[in-house]
């Protein structure tokens, strides 16, 4: 008595929804710091949890945070954190001789590929203007909910603007907009020289 | 008969309408006065940042929206594991409060202006909002000011003033005492510059006063600082930028064994020793050195 056509489409029905599933968790995510900045490790562990709840692989990188691995990765990523040193228009990756390597907002440019959903560079001034937000060829278009978040101030690496990133990444995790995290990271650090480029009211699942 | 019932009938009836009467008072002064002390704390501090000190009114914007601004539809208990402390929160539709443990407001958040930040629309960029009409600064300044020390009594400094990326205004004061600020404790107030209404308020004390001892000079804590990161070979040091004293919590920055993981409430009163670095990357490094023991307890390095 089986009926052998529901058999099939319930078939079906299950093989798409595992690749639509597959398909989610198949996106990926660079997390990277700096490990000449003593509290990298820490913000970058909240990025990491962030995005892992949410479905991403995770390509993270501190012993290995090279140009080279920025530029052959970051074609295939949708997200994206760094923990370094930066600029308004630049931000450094620590080489395997202990040197710096410079990444321009020119260059990564030249690097991106495809649609990129959020992007937090956490590093000195580099949210002074959208330089990086094209880099990452995130549009204005609020339809697409994709947002670069980045410093139009000097920073430091010390506890209070740890608590900022801790606490972006942990109501970003929790299902909060954007706007809602950076507000509750700015009065829980009393730090507020950010800058939101793109939709404020993204959220990690939208 | 007839007369004593009536008697009777009239007494009930008068009963019956104290009784009413007195459940209806009681009722009005649980919604005016909550009895609960949170929420009494936490309406005593709306009724007090409500009207600025020229008479205007703090919170307008959010008079259309929400009626009774300190009836709470939500009150509820939070562990905050930055600052490892016992919370509460209440809030209604249009406006948010945070207090610690015992009902001292620590935050303050209008629901109305944080959902519209200004350039929300322009997405962010600021040079678009020209066409608002703004208060003065120093205006603005005195609004701050008041609703500064609405949160915080206790004596603070006023540090920064940022025109932040979403159109609004920050207005930051570090904690002090006997003038010497705190690194991190602070006062934040965040104003819509349109029509001065508050966007938001914290304050964040969270360190343990600190003793005011100072045993050795600016000149010995720089030369300290000079040889404590000669030591460190990896860093290239240029000059010193200043030196200033500040409270501070200490982490052991500079040394092998780092104590970053979590916050340190024992403030110290320390040289902050500035010096401007080239290398391995161009920047500044700070080095804290106790004013009291002259040793080194941490320091930051921007990024």
């Amino acid at each position: 008595m089986f009926n052998t056509k529901r058999i099939l489409s319930f078939l079906l029905v299950m093989v798409v929804t595992i690749s639509a599933s597959v398909n989610a968790f198949a996106a990926q995510a660079f997390v990277a710091y700096d490990n000449i900045l003593n509290q990298g490790w820490n913000r970058a562990y909240y990025a990491r949890d962030c995005f892992t709840a949410v479905g991403y692989g995770i390509n993270y990188h501190y012993n290995d945070y090279f140009k080279s691995v920025v530029q052959s990765e970051i074609p295939s990523i949708r997200s994206f954190y760094v923990d370094t040193h930066g600029n308004s228009s630049a931000f450094s990756t620590r080489e395997s001789d202990g040197s710096q390597g410079i990444i321009s907002n020119t260059e990564l440019g030249n690097w991106t590929d495809g649609y990129y959903k959020f992007a937090y560079i956490d590093a000195c001034n580099c949210g002074t203007t959208d330089a990086f937000f094209k880099a990452f060829k995130m549009s204005y278009d609020t339809s697409k909910h994709q947002a670069f978040l980045g410093w139009q101030v000097t920073i430091y690496d010390d506890w209070s603007y740890t608590v900022f990133t801790r606490r972006v990444f942990s109501d970003l995790k929790a299902g909060e907009t954007l706007n809602d995290s950076v507000w509750n990271a700015r009065v829980e650090s009393g730090k507020t020289g950010y800058a939101i480029y793109g939709d404020y009211f993204m959220t990690m699942n939208n | 008969m007839i007369i004593k019932k009536s008697k009777i009938s009239a007494l009930l009836i008068l009963i019956l309408a104290l009784a009413v009467g007195l459940i209806s008072m009681v009722a009005a002064a649980q919604n005016n006065a909550p009895s609960d002390p949170i929420e009494k704390k936490a309406k005593n501090f709306i009724d007090n940042i409500k009207q600025n000190k020229d008479g205007g009114n703090n919170l307008k914007s959010l008079v259309d929206k929400t009626k009774d601004l300190s009836k709470f539809t939500n009150k509820y208990q939070v562990y905050n594991n930055t600052w490892g402390q016992n919370r509460w929160i209440l809030e209604n539709d249009g406006l948010l409060i945070e207090t610690d443990d015992v009902g001292n407001p620590i935050t303050f958040f209008n629901k109305v202006k944080k959902d519209q930040p200004p350039a929300a629309k322009y997405h962010g960029d600021i040079t678009r909002l020209t066409d608002i009409k703004k208060l003065d600064k120093k205006t603005l300044l005195s609004i701050a000011k008041d609703v500064a020390d609405k949160i915080s009594k206790e004596e603070k400094v006023l540090v920064e003033t940022t025109q932040m990326n979403d159109g609004y205004v920050a207005y930051k004061w570090s904690r002090s005492l006997q003038g010497y600020t705190y690194d991190t404790d602070f006062v934040l107030v965040i104003l819509d510059p349109s029509d001065g209404g508050i966007v938001c308020m914290s304050k964040r004390f969270p360190s343990k006063d600190a003793a005011i001892n100072i045993k050795i000079s600016s000149d010995k804590a720089v030369e300290i600082a000079q040889n404590e990161l000669m030591r460190n070979s990896s860093i290239e040091i240029f000059s010193v930028v200043k030196t200033e004293l500040i409270i501070v919590n200490p982490n052991n920055y500079w040394k092998d064994k780092k104590d970053l993981s979590k916050f340190n409430d024992n403030a110290r009163l320390a040289y902050a020793v500035t010096f401007k670095k080239v290398e391995p990357n161009n920047g500044e490094i700070i080095i804290w050195i106790d004013a009291e023991s002259g040793k080194n307890i941490g320091g930051t390095q921007t990024r």
